[in-house]
Parts: structure tokens; C-alpha cells; sequence
């Protein structure tokens, strides 16, 4: 067709997308805000869907030729029956029918999604060194282990419901969850890191009721209480904090607003005088990358990703950062572009770095491939190394070191373009092979979650969401298709 | 410093004058929200949220004539919130095809080119179908899109630029 001018593309956009505005169907107005009007003023009690959830849960002990029990926990609002009163020792679930995420009035894309199904369960048996634990009413928190040997949890997470400032506390000897604080500002994508001095520290991220960057506050788990504390010189959101072996804590890149542009500078956190000094910058900006701590006291500073015209675009370098001088200095990069990997530091000092996104939405709008990939950086060569792949794509997953020197890998969103979904399938790697193993399934797929190594050498895995089932509880029944998961769900090795 | 839920100060306007005006607009928001996001059960997710954060802030509400422009705001952040946040990951490709929604007036053109400007439409990124749908469809100022959004006036041009840009070279390879 013959070019047109802007004032005529302007004025054909005008009008097609008129059509298309009128097009939408309206639903129930009164209805949906009286929702939101309820959601947002009632206190953070545990929802409908997690008390019919914990009440439905079934811990079936069954005799069988493989000798172990399977568990499974009801979740969302219409469970079916005959799923939670069955027990089997194989405890499949056949899917439904046809596929369909939109809401009846909208016909059915013609590609095939995820089932939403009300009631994801895995289909095969929960892995014999998975059982469940407490319940959080936290949907995709960040935790940190205290010096007392419990975890605080506060959420995170950029998601549907709007969170709120609750925190929580996970006390292993009484396995479960207790409501401590709550911080004084709600946020999201911030940081909370364990001090040597027992309290902890929760830093940046956007506060979900102002949309600024929130203030810094320190938790006491003497007084169970959050205060405000020194401010960063540079506030900011989806940045990392790294506890320095001197008790300070480094925060690097992130970005100063949720749709800015990355930041490549750093600051310091010294809990002696409460107050943040700036400190080295990298030599490029990053968000969403990883910060770990070395066996010799410096930091690395690996992938990320910064924004272009086209989204998230990731990156392969790397950075160390050495406390003593306050500098940044590059280092080997990675084979790919990575984002929302993970970097794990191994019992010999060198780090695995494990899946990802090398991002570029361009215009197919999926945040670009998932990577099942892993390399190992060696701090002595300051290079990557290729080691083996997963046995699934992952990004936004965890990979916790464990007490014999395995890594547990847990989680994340997993599949191809188009087939996407939170993952229940657990794997660990072994750095005496270099690969990794299959580990079977948690009860509930989750991404966002949090897996922290516990003082008793489990692993305790909070939160995340997955696609389906039911999180609003509308008037008419239907709702949103983003279900938290829930309870939590302990790994022993 | 915030304080807890229950204790945000109400808007100086009353609390129900606030839920009347959130029902009248929401027809407004949800239109906005599937114009940027290009699908419609994202959209009735991502205005519900709106909705919420509109109320727990709803304190900021000074005066009724501005109310629109600061729902729109919520929804338009929200919408491009969802989209660059980690759940980016998870959006599913929903390509248009023939297919188009029910509901459809009467009078309105199905022309071939009107399909192709869409779906070339749909496959820009949130950020700039979103700098589209508010400076062509909705007619705001370059200014107020940049305030809205919370991006320099500068970026807010070049995403408009490339949109147009893009929109064309599509529109020629159709």
C-alpha cells in the first residue's frame, strides 16, 4: 500500500483503534471496584483460596512397591473433589480439555497456551525429599537468614494482588511462619540482607503506594520491629546488596525507576553509623544481575540486563568489585547474555552460573529465549567455563548451595516461546560431574519464590506464583488466572 | 514514611464520591489497558490493580477535574509495570489473527489495511504501543505523556518516532 503520511497513519490509528476500544467487553464495573475497594483497605489475613488450600492438603502414606508417600495440597477456590480425596501411588492428573486462558466472552487464540487449570498439581508423584511445611500469606518474597538461625521474609514481587508491607518470620524448630513487623513501606523489587549484628537490612525497591523509591529500613528481631535507617545516595529498585565479609553491605546497579534506565553505580551500607556511602561505579549500568560474594572478600558482579527501544536487552560481562580499593574491574565474560540467571558460589570458591534470559523483546514481547545453560566462573583464571546444561530451561529460579557441596535448582519459569509456565521440577548440580540431575517435583510449580539454606541443612522453598487456578475471588466466580503457591515446602538432601 | 492500610488518610473528596468516579471511568481504563497491552484478559487483570492502587493512594487526589488524567496514569504504569516486569517472561505471544473480538459495532471498517495497521500495531513493544494509544488515540501532549509515564520528554518522542517508523515498514511489507 502506498506510504502514508504521519497525519494519515495517525489518523487510520485513531480510528482502528477506536474500533478496537469499542470492542471491549465492560464486565461488571460496580463489582470490580467494590473488589478492589475491599482488597486494598482489608487487613493481610490469609486468603480464601490458601485456608481452603491448607485445609484440603492431604498427606497420603502409601504402601507401595516404590515405598514412598505422596503429598499434594489443594489450591484455588474449586478444587475438585475427586482430585483431593483420590490417593494413588502414582498420582496423576489428566489435564483438561482445550486449553483457553481468556475469559469466555473473547474466543480462543489459535495457538496453544498453558492450561490454566484450577487445580495445578503436578503430574507425577512429589519427590520423597519434599514435604510441606507452614503457610505464608507472602506471594513472592525475598528472604534472608538471620543471625539467630531464623528467616525473614518480606514480599517482593511486582504482581497481581498489590502486596503489602507484611513480613514474616520462619522459625525452624516450630516449622512454620509468624507475622513480625510490618515494614513501615510496602515495596517491591527490593533487597533484604541478613547483618552480622542479628538485625537486617531492606533496601530500595518501589513503594507500592507512592510508586517513589522506598526508604531504607533495618529490621530488629529483638523488638520485631522495621525503622527507617540511613538513605542511599542513589535510591533504587532491582539492584543487588551483597553482605562484604567486614560486615558492611554493597549495593550495586538496579535502576532508579521500575522503567529507567539501569544504573551502573554502587554504594556501601556501614550498620556501625547507619549511612550510605557511594563507592566505585561498573562499566556499564545493570539490573536484575547477580552479586556474589568470594571466597577472598571480593564481589562478583555478573550479567543484568539495561534497557533499549526494543526492552531488556542482557549482557555476558562481568565485574569484580574489591572492597579494599572500591573499585570495579572487568573480567572474563559469559558465553551468552544473561538476566534472572542465578550464581551460586561452590564449596571450591568458584561460581555456577545457571540459566537466564538474554532478553531483547523485540517485538514477539516474550523477554527472548530461556536458557538452559550453565558456565562456572574460576576466580584464580578470572574466566567462564561451559559445564553441563539443566535439565530444563529456567530463569527467575533459585540454586542454593547445600550443606555437601551440591546445588539444589528449584523452580523458575521454564519452556519454550509460547509454552512458558512456572515450574514445579526441581534439579541439582554436582561439581564433582559437572551436571546436572533431574531431583523430580515440588507439589506446586513456583517462580518468584524464595529458597533459603536453613541451619539444619534443609532447604526451605516460600512462595511464587504459577499460571492457574483462581487468586481473585470474583462476585460472578471467575477471576484472575496468577495463583500463589502455597504452603511453603522444605527440600532434604 | 507509610503507615498502615487501614489508616490512609481518605481523599479530601469522600471515599464514595471516589468509588462513583472509579465505576464511571472503568469502562475508560479497561479500554486504555487492552489498547496497550493488546489483550484482554491482561487487561482486566492489570485495571483490577489499577483499581487497588488507585484506592490505597486515593489520598492523593486533590481535585475532581484531574482524576482522569490520574487513573489513566495508574493504569498506563501498571500496563507497562506488568509488561517489564520479570513476568515478561511469562507473556505469551498473543498474536491476532483473523480472529477479532465480539462486540463489534455496526459501520466499522474491516478493511485489509485497517487489519494490517493492527496487527503491525500488536507487535510493538508496551512502551511504545503505549506512547501510540495515549498521543493518538487519547491526544495528549508529548509533556503530559512524559509526566504520566515518568520518562524524559525526550524519550517519550523517540518511542513515537520508531513506533511510526516501524508501523510504516511493516505497513509497506503487507
Amino acid at each position: 500500500m502506498p506510504e502514508m503520511s504521519d497525519e494519515q497513519l495517525g489518523r487510520e490509528l485513531r480510528e482502528g483503534l477506536d474500533d478496537r476500544a469499542r470492542s471491549v467487553e465492560i464486565g461488571d464495573p460496580v463489582a470490580r471496584v467494590a473488589l478492589a475497594r475491599s482488597r486494598a483497605t482489608r487487613r493481610r489475613a490469609v486468603r480464601p483460596t490458601r485456608a481452603i488450600g491448607v485445609a484440603a492438603a492431604v498427606v497420603v502414606a502409601v504402601a507401595s512397591g516404590l515405598g514412598f508417600g505422596v503429598w499434594r495440597s489443594g489450591q484455588g477456590a474449586d478444587l475438585p473433589a475427586a482430585a483431593s480425596m483420590s490417593a494413588s501411588a502414582t498420582a496423576t492428573v489428566s489435564p483438561t480439555e482445550t486449553p483457553s486462558i481468556v475469559s469466555s466472552p473473547t474466543p480462543t487464540p489459535t495457538i496453544a497456551l498453558p492450561t490454566p487449570s484450577a487445580t495445578p498439581l503436578p503430574a507425577q508423584p512429589v519427590s520423597p525429599h519434599i514435604r510441606p511445611t507452614g503457610s505464608s500469606t507472602l506471594v513472592a518474597p525475598v528472604s534472608t537468614l538471620l543471625a539467630d538461625g531464623r528467616v525473614l521474609f518480606v514480599d517482593s514481587w511486582n504482581l497481581v494482588p498489590v502486596m503489602g508491607p507484611g513480613a514474616e518470620l520462619y522459625d525452624s524448630k516450630l516449622g512454620k511462619f509468624v507475622t513480625t513487623g510490618p515494614l513501615l513501606a510496602g515495596r517491591r523489587q527490593e533487597t533484604v540482607t541478613g547483618l552480622k549484628d542479628g538485625r537486617a537490612l531492606v533496601v530500595g525497591g518501589e513503594d507500592i503506594d507512592t510508586g517513589n523509591i522506598a526508604d531504607t529500613e533495618a529490621y530488629d528481631p529483638r523488638t520485631g520491629a522495621f525503622t527507617v535507617t540511613g538513605a542511599m545516595s542513589t535510591p533504587r529498585l532491582e539492584h543487588t546488596a551483597t553482605l562484604l565479609s567486614d560486615g558492611r553491605v554493597l549495593i550495586v546497579g538496579g535502576a532508579r525507576t521500575w522503567m529507567g534506565d539501569g544504573l551502573a553505580s554502587a554504594e556501601i551500607y556501614d550498620p556501625r553509623t547507619g549511612k550510605f556511602t557511594p563507592t566505585g561505579s561498573m562499566s556499564a549500568p545493570r539490573y536484575d544481575h547477580t552479586a556474589t560474594l568470594l571466597q577472598d572478600g571480593r564481589v562478583l558482579v555478573v550479567g543484568g540486563a539495561s534497557a533499549s527501544t526494543n526492552g531488556d536487552v542482557g549482557t555476558a560481562s562481568a565485574e569484580i568489585y574489591d572492597p579494599r580499593t572500591g573499585e570495579f574491574t572487568p573480567t572474563g565474560s559469559m558465553s551468552v547474555a544473561r538476566y534472572f540467571h542465578t550464581a551460586t558460589l561452590l564449596a571450591d570458591g568458584r561460581v555456577l552460573v545457571a540459566g537466564g534470559t538474554p532478553g531483547g523483546m523485540a517485538t514477539d514481547q516474550t523477554g527472548g529465549t530461556i536458557s538452559s545453560t550453565a558456565e562456572v566462573y574460576d576466580p584464580k583464571s578470572g574466566t567462564f567455563a561451559p559445564t553441563g546444561s539443566m535439565t530444563v530451561s529456567r530463569a527467575e529460579h533459585t540454586a542454593t548451595l547445600m550443606r555437601d557441596g551440591r546445588v539444589l535448582v528449584v523452580g523458575g519459569v521454564s519452556g519454550p516461546d509460547g509454552a512458558r509456565n512456572a515450574t514445579a521440577s526441581i534439579e541439582i548440580y554436582d561439581p564433582k560431574t559437572g551436571g546436572f540431575t533431574a531431583a523430580g517435583v515440588m507439589a506446586s510449580p513456583r517462580l518468584g519464590h524464595a529458597a533459603t539454606l536453613l541451619p539444619d541443612g534443609l532447604v526451605l522453598i516460600v512462595g511464587g506464583v504459577h499460571y492457574g487456578g483462581h487468586d481473585y475471588i470474583e462476585p460472578d466466580g471467575s477471576g484472575g488466572v496468577w495463583s500463589a503457591s502455597d504452603p511453603a515446602e522444605l527440600y532434604q538432601p | 514514611m507509610q503507615v498502615a492500610t487501614e489508616t490512609v488518610p481518605t481523599t479530601e473528596l469522600g471515599d464514595d464520591w471516589l468509588e462513583q468516579v472509579l465505576i464511571e471511568h472503568y469502562p475508560d481504563l479497561l479500554r486504555l489497558a487492552y489498547l496497550v497491552l493488546h489483550d484482554h484478559s491482561e487487561a482486566e487483570d492489570v485495571t483490577q490493580l489499577a483499581l487497588e492502587r488507585a484506592w490505597r493512594a486515593r489520598s492523593q487526589v486533590r481535585s475532581a477535574d484531574r482524576t482522569l488524567y490520574w487513573l489513566r496514569r495508574i493504569v498506563v504504569r501498571e500496563a507497562l509495570r506488568v509488561r517489564s516486569s520479570p513476568w515478561r517472561l511469562l507473556r505469551l505471544p498473543i498474536h491476532l489473527t483473523e480472529v477479532d473480538p465480539p462486540g463489534r459495532g455496526e459501520g466499522v471498517s474491516n478493511s485489509a489495511e485497517r487489519l494490517d495497521m493492527l496487527r503491525a500495531f500488536d507487535r510493538l513493544p508496551a512502551d511504545q504501543s503505549a506512547a501510540v494509544v495515549l498521543h493518538h488515540y487519547l491526544s495528549y501532549p508529548v509533556a503530559e505523556i512524559a509526566e504520566m509515564i515518568g520518562v524524559p520528554m525526550e524519550t517519550v518522542r523517540s518511542r513515537l518516532r520508531l513506533a511510526m517508523r516501524r508501523l510504516r515498514e511493516e505497513l509497506r511489507d503487507a
